[in-house]
């Protein structure tokens, strides 16, 4: 503990005798001396032991040295830069770190503290050289390092800032400053922060706080310059603390700018029209799934207002796209300034708009609003020379519950537009669920009416492989149709609208021209086909006395040999009508056509009826195939029916073949052929002739 | 005016007695000196006086230091503001000086310098915490004559603010010390850096004098706080000033920003 009393003196700096400081400094650890000019020549006058030890000389000798003969140099420099320690001593007063070396002795680091002492008898200096230990000369070296990065940091093309304490910066380069576009005395402070714009500067300050914790940051912010510019940055940090001193960070600053405005201009691109400006069909997408996923029980209703423009196709044609361009551009902007405050107007492509109307009261109001879009649409364009009349369809579908979904909801303005235009254009059509159903089956049918007639029913092939040498011994023609909307519909759909609205005398009468056309063709030019069969389904509403006259026409008109050619007809078509049917029958086996029993095993099994049938072939049901492996039961129940078809002389074929192991014991139950995806799957006229040339697997 | 010379050893004698309420400080200031000392170790020392860590926390706190509100506990608290600066608010607690009867002025004098200090400090080679800390400190002696004489003191300040003398000069010829020398005695026998104490002595020399860059960065600081408090138009003593602030790298422009920026640091009262 200090006293009070040394504390006091301490205060008072008295100076103390001569003798006692001499004996003081003979002690300390340093080596000190008093030099005075004689001759010209700084001499030393007065030195201590340890001054002695510095300069490698033995006890003593150091007085009376010409301060001119010792030689300092920097410490880390090398030999440049030589100068005595007489020019060192008189150059003024402070504190020079050298390394110091006397005659043949190894150099000595030191610190050289001078003053110049003037009093009655003349001029002396005093002076102090300290040996500099490992840490002074490690804290030199770090200045020099410190002072090699600011060198780099001022030059670096990326601003680059350094704070010593908390946020305040105390190193700012040039780039940063250009950049943040404030003054040094801000910068070197805290308020370089109040140019980040408020949003961005809580993200930052608590990223920061993070660096200053010990973690990193890569963080984007926005800064306002002095002008009111506004730039985009992207800052890095990493901490700079040593203990004790405070905890600081280094950050690396990009202007992106350019960079955001491109990928701002490329998120706009990616979700709007470039011709009108308008959102499009994506961003849509988007507005209208967070719509229907926000939606609660108590929300108003909403509406989607589905646009289509009449007859844009002849305003194309007509008066040229550029043309059709200005008015899918009025279009917009009519349909913009018609919008109410919630409302999002889309193109969702060609000449089709959508509106979402976000707050609706009713239907009516729906109604409304679409309506009172029309009429502004329906006001004259005048493109060039050209005042052109714009029609346009609308349809309306109501989003009123939270449980529908984005895409039905467009499909059902989109069918509600479709109604529109079938009942005369320019008008507003509301989607109301069973009238739709009713008028879209009618168009479904009308759609089925055309493909038909355009041939557009495509035809898939399913082999039917012999399994005694796994040869393609007929190939079964299978319905497809993919509606250009709706996309594929199932088979069972497509006969039964064909049956509902009386399409299915043409389609069969296609289906099987157009197969039996194939398959001629194939007898020629494929040689693993040369002798396959044709396998072609009949409904049981086909099962009329037509169906012979309709085969008879096919075939003469494709050529095909009438023993090629293979009638499915399921055990229910025979048992319905078998007085009807059996001359059906007879007809077509005296042209020469076999028939298959289709779906066997699937129903009740008249052995009578097949006998009359005269089957050449029995197909085993593929219900009864997939349950095989799991139950013995139908595996005897297969080699039962295998058996009958067997005993009526047909080739017993397994449909639905689709494992191995389903395949074993449709072999074991002594079956001739089979089909199934474990062999080959439907496929088109294109694919079966590839795999026939690969092998089928 | 009589002159109550024993003021100042009744000052050094009572700061020796350790006054129970400043054993925390003490401890701080002996610690922050110990190589193996940690942030967290010194935040459990300071953790034992509410006082001190409200004091430490709020600084941190500070618009000074950017952070406001985002530190929330003592030991980040000493990270961020160094070790120097909690020394110095762990002396001015042991001083006395934080919450008794010291004059707003003094401490505002002392938020300005050392937030300038702490600006200055890093332009010239050292850490901000070594110059926030001297700038704190740098009337520490006046804050404690005051302490103990209040009336006297006053007076004296008065005076000087009156009649344009430095206060220095009257409290030696009051006190036969000035307030700095008086600041350099108690900080030495707390065993603060002999580099900070010399600073804290020769604040007074000319401005051309030969000094340790600590010495510089004080000077400038005072020059900046000075500008701050009392602008002048006296032409010798604005000299003065700049030459202060260009031999610490800034100019007068740093005058505004240290107005702006002290609050929180000394100056905020309780």
């Amino acid at each position: 503990m200090v006293s009070a009393d040394r504390g006091a003196r301490a205060v008072d700096h008295p100076t103390p005798p001569r003798h006692v400081l001499a004996a003081g400094l003979r002690l300390t650890p340093g080596g000190v001396l008093v030099a005075a000019e004689r001759g010209g020549s700084l001499v030393t006058t007065w030195t201590t032991p340890a001054l002695d030890r510095l300069l490698g000389v033995e006890l003593g000798e150091a007085l009376g040295l010409d301060l001119e003969t010792v030689v300092v140099h920097p410490i880390d420099g090398g030999a440049g830069d030589v100068r005595s320690l007489a020019e060192v001593v008189t150059a003024g007063p402070g504190q020079v770190d050298v390394a110091l070396r006397h005659g043949s002795a190894p150099p000595v680091a030191v610190r050289v503290a001078a003053t110049r002492v003037e009093d009655g008898t003349g001029v002396a200096w005093g002076v102090v050289l300290g040996e500099i230990d490992e840490q002074v000369r490690a804290d030199a070296r770090l200045r020099e390092s410190e002072e090699r990065f600011r060198t780099l940091a001022a030059q670096a093309p990326i601003g680059i800032v350094v704070s010593d304490v908390g946020l305040r910066l105390g190193f700012v380069n040039e780039r940063a400053l250009h950049l943040w576009d404030r003054s040094l005395e801000v910068m070197r402070s805290s308020r370089w922060l109040e140019a980040i714009i408020p949003d961005d500067r809580e993200i930052v300050v608590t990223a920061l706080a993070g660096v200053l914790a010990g973690g990193d940051a890569d963080v984007p912010l926005r800064i306002t310059r002095e002008d009111g510019a506004v730039r985009s940055l992207r800052m890095r940090a990493a901490p700079v603390t040593f203990e004790g001193r405070g905890a600081g960070f280094i950050a690396s600053l990009e202007d992106t700018t350019a960079q955001q405005h491109h990928e701002e201009q490329l998120r706009h691109a990616a979700l709007h029209d470039p011709l009108t400006g308008l959102p499009n069909r994506t961003m849509l997408d988007q507005v209208l799934g967070a719509t229907v996923a926000g939606r609660r029980h108590d929300d108003a209703a909403a509406a989607l207002l589905f646009f289509d423009l009449d007859d844009f196709k002849g305003v194309n044609d007509t008066y040229g796209h550029t043309a059709g361009d200005e008015v899918l551009v009025e279009v917009a902007t009519r349909l913009s300034r018609a919008l109410r405050d919630d409302d999002l107007l889309a193109r969702f492509g060609g000449d089709e708009f959508v509106v979402l109307c976000r707050q609706v009261p009713d239907v009516d109001v729906a109604r409304a609003v679409a309506e009172r879009m029309r009429r502004q649409l329906s006001a004259p364009v005048v493109v060039g020379d050209h005042t052109l009349e714009v029609g346009v369809s609308v349809g309306v579908a109501m989003l009123d519950g939270t449980e529908d979904r984005p895409h039905q909801l467009l499909r059902d303005a989109d069918a509600a537009m479709y109604l529109a235009k079938r009942a005369g254009r320019g008008r507003v059509v509301v989607y109301e669920e069973e009238d739709h159903r009713q008028t879209a089956r009618g168009i479904l049918a009308d759609e089925l009416r055309e493909a038909i007639a355009e041939g557009a029913v495509d035809l898939a092939w399913q082999p039917i492989v012999r399994l005694a040498d796994r040869r393609v011994t007929a190939v079964e023609v299978l319905l497809r149709w993919d509606h250009p909307v709706r996309g594929p519909v199932p088979a069972g759909e497509v006969l039964g609208l064909a049956e509902e609205h009386d399409l299915l005398g043409d389609l069969g009468a296609s289906v099987l021209e157009r197969a039996c056309e194939q398959m001629a063709t194939w007898h020629r030019t494929v040689p693993a086909l040369a002798s396959a069969k044709l396998c072609v389904n009949v409904a049981r509403q086909q099962v009329q006395p037509v169906l012979a006259t309709t085969v008879a026409v096919a075939l003469a008109r494709t050529g095909m040999a009438s023993s090629d050619l293979v009638l499915e007809v399921t055990e229910q078509a025979l048992l319905a009508d078998p007085e009807s049917g059996r001359a059906v029958l007879a007809r077509l086996d005296e042209l020469g056509v076999a028939i298959a029993v289709d779906d066997f095993g699937a129903g009740v099994t008249s052995i009578t009826a097949l006998r009359q049938a005269g089957a050449a072939m029995v197909k085993i049901d593929q219900g009864v195939i997939s349950r095989l492996a799991d139950d013995d039961d139908d595996a005897h129940l297969v080699a039962i029916l295998a058996d009958l078809g067997r005993a009526v002389g047909a080739t017993v074929v397994a449909e639905g073949v689709e494992t191995p192991a389903q395949l074993a014991l449709v072999v074991a139950a002594g079956c001739d052929a089979a089909q199934g995806y474990l062999l080959a799957q439907p496929m088109s006229a294109a694919e079966l002739e590839a795999d026939l040339v690969g092998g089928l697997s | 005016m009589t002159a109550p010379a024993p003021v100042v050893d009744d000052i050094l004698r009572e700061l020796d007695a350790l006054p129970a309420r400043s054993r925390t400080a003490v401890e701080v200031l002996w610690l922050v000196d110990d190589p193996r000392a940690s942030a967290q170790r010194l935040a459990d020392t300071i953790g034992q006086d509410e006082a001190l860590t409200t004091r430490i926390m709020r600084m941190a706190n500070a618009p000074y230091y950017g952070l406001s509100g985002r530190i929330t506990s003592a030991a980040f608290a000493i990270t961020v503001l160094g070790f120097d600066t909690v020394r110095a608010v762990a002396a001015s607690a042991a001083a006395g000086v934080l919450e008794d009867a010291v004059p707003s002025w003094m401490r505002t004098e002392a938020s300005l310098t050392a937030a300038a200090a702490g600006t200055i400090a890093p332009l010239l080679g050292r850490s901000a915490s070594e110059g926030t800390s001297i700038g704190l400190l740098h009337n520490l002696g006046s804050m404690l004559l005051h302490r103990a004489d209040r009336a006297g003191h006053a007076g004296l300040a008065n005076q000087a603010r009156l009649t344009g003398e430095d206060l220095h000069d009257l409290e030696r010829e009051r006190y036969g010390a000035p307030g700095y020398v008086l600041a350099g005695a108690v900080l030495r026998r707390w065993a603060f850096p002999v580099e900070f104490v010399e600073a804290l002595l020769a604040q007074r020399d000319p401005v051309d004098a030969p000094r340790s860059q600590l010495g510089v960065v004080l000077l400038a600081a005072v020059a900046v706080a000075e500008e701050a408090l009392h602008p002048t138009t006296d032409p010798v003593v604005r000299a003065a000033r700049l030459t202060a602030m260009a031999r610490g790298h800034v100019g007068p422009d740093l005058v505004e920003h240290v107005s702006s920026q002290a609050e929180g640091l000394l100056s905020a009262s309780r």
